[in-house]
């Protein structure tokens, strides 16, 4: 099951996470994964990411 | 000689001195804000609630504490106002939500506050912020420049109670720009500090990583204050905020970052150009900089929130979606589904993007960045759509462009009055710096407020009756 392959994907991983989601609203959640999920994808493509260590920090982040 | 019924117009610093040389007590500046509330809050609705009677008593008690000792500091009888995700104890922490409308009252304060209300502030009440800080509308306030405009947020009450001179300062959140942005458009002062400067406990959440707390006012000087006010702290303890350290501009270098003042509508793209030439002719040294390279840091912020938050309101989502409006329930509902690969993913490009920022404070040389605050002049409660320069996207994406970057790195940024567009609504200029760098970032803004001619605007009665 893939969270982004279709709003009956969407609505059963919303199902085992415990939520209660519609078709209409499953539609909805899918359409805004989708533009973040395709806009990270293109990202990390584009500027090879694959080269990019995890941050030692996840949780600053900060450019000190 | 001032009034006392218009102490309310005198900048925190003043205000500051009339204290400590006796000129007038806490209680006659209580007094005076609570005037000024009565007379323009019914226009504005920045507040959630005021504790009149209660800020009469903590006055009472900081004027009789000056009959035997000096003042704690320039916060000492300064009334202020707290954003409704801090908790104050009392009160309870609505978060401008329905979901949280039944909350109990806070058992205690935010430590922020905790540590504002020790240097002597008085807090007047609690300001209206964006349905749980998500958002840059903060209805039902209005912007004190124009009625008809909105005030941005998610920090809008505070700007606005800030801007009316409601009070002197107030404190606010930061996740995507919540603090830059209503304080740019309410032509004040805004700083989000580096991140975890100053603790977020007892503050509601929105984004662990992306979440910071700092304070707006109507001066640089006054912001430099109420930070220190709120226990900003760095690496080395012992530093404050204020005084402000000497700075000449000839002596410092700024980066003009391209591409966040691409798209800006023509009055904003104007006086930011304005802004640059007067700080060029002040010595400072300009140069044009690109982050282009570090990709679309929107797409990333969004991750990040929308994963963040949905984690964070996961129990909300289940138990009582309903209470929360379509656009935040969805985004959440998004994040809490959003694969781990892509949050990861995000977290990488985050950090390319630091990476390449504190390149620029290094191996580049440079002391400062800027762009405008953000690249729109004001829009309406109904607007949500932007197009400039032949791009059109949301409000929300618009103005959170140029402040976001500085979320995802967690260096400092402070928003300062750049002028006043054509439709006479207010516009801000950012400035950045390294981590931990609050003192000269501030020290720098301060000296752009002394040659730009907009330092004394804010000071105007803006609202009128």
């Amino acid at each position: 099951m893939s969270a982004i392959d279709g709003s009956s994907g969407i609505e059963q991983l919303g199902d085992l996470l415990g939520f209660k989601w519609s078709v209409e609203e499953a539609g909805r959640i899918q359409l805004t994964l989708r533009g973040t999920v395709e806009g990270i994808k293109s990202a990390s493509e584009s500027l090879h990411l694959a080269d990019e260590p995890m941050p030692a920090s996840m949780r600053t982040g900060s450019a000190q | 000689m001032i009034r006392a019924s218009d102490l309310w117009m005198l900048p925190l610093t003043e205000a500051a001195e009339g204290i400590a040389e006796g000129r007038f007590t806490p209680d006659d500046l209580v007094a005076s804000v609570l005037e000024r509330i009565d007379s323009v809050e019914s226009n504005l609705l920045a507040f959630v609630s005021v504790d009149a009677e209660g800020a009469r008593q903590q006055a009472r008690r900081l004027t009789r504490e000056l009959d035997s000792k000096a003042p704690r500091g320039p916060l000492h009888g300064i009334p202020i106002a707290v954003k409704d995700i801090f908790d104050l104890a009392g009160y309870p922490t609505r978060r401008g939500s329905r979901a949280f409308a039944e909350t109990p009252a806070a058992q205690a304060d935010a430590e922020s506050i905790r540590s504002l209300r020790s240097a002597g502030a008085i807090v007047i009440g609690k300001t209206v912020t964006h349905e749980v800080a998500c958002g840059v509308y903060s209805p039902p306030t209005k912007n004190p420049w124009n009625p008809e405009y909105c005030c941005g947020g998610s920090s809008g009450g505070s700007a606005a109670a800030v801007a009316a001179g409601e009070v002197f300062a107030a404190t606010g959140s930061d996740t995507g720009g919540s603090i830059r942005i209503p304080a740019a458009l309410c032509g004040i002062v805004g700083i989000k500090p580096t991140y975890s400067s100053v603790s977020r406990l007892g503050v509601a959440a929105l984004s662990w990583s992306l979440d910071h707390v700092g304070p707006i006012g109507r001066s640089v000087e006054d912001v430099a204050i109420a930070l220190d006010g709120m226990g900003w702290s760095s690496l080395e303890s012992s530093r404050r905020v204020w005084p402000l350290p000497h700075l000449e501009l000839w002596q410092v270098s700024i980066g003009i970052i391209d591409e966040l003042a691409e798209d800006a509508e023509h009055d904003v793209a104007e006086a930011f150009s304005e802004a640059c030439a007067a700080l060029q002719a002040a010595g400072a040294t300009m140069r044009h900089i690109s982050l282009r390279d570090v990709g679309d840091c929107l797409d990333v912020e969004f991750a990040i929130v929308m994963a963040e938050a949905g984690a964070y309101y996961a129990d909300v989502l289940r138990t009582r979606p309903e209470q929360l409006s379509e656009e935040v329930r969805v985004l959440f509902e998004a994040g809490s589904v959003l694969p781990s690969s892509t949050y990861l993913d995000a977290q990488r490009l985050r950090h390319r993007l630091s990476r390449a920022v504190g390149n620029l404070f290094g191996r580049e040389g440079l002391d400062f960045l800027c762009a405008p605050t953000i690249p729109v002049t004001g829009y309406r409660p109904s607007e949500t759509s932007f197009t400039s320069g032949g791009r059109s996207g949301t409000i929300t994406d618009a103005v959170v462009k140029a402040t976001a970057p500085f979320n995802l790195t967690g260096v400092p940024a402070v928003s300062v009055p750049m002028g006043v567009s054509s439709i006479g609504q207010p516009m801000g200029l950012q400035l950045a710096a390294p981590a931990f760098e609050e003192p000269r970032l501030l020290a720098a803004a301060r000296a752009y407020e002394r040659v730009s001619e907009w330092r004394h605007v804010a000071r105007a009665p803006l609202v009128r009756n």
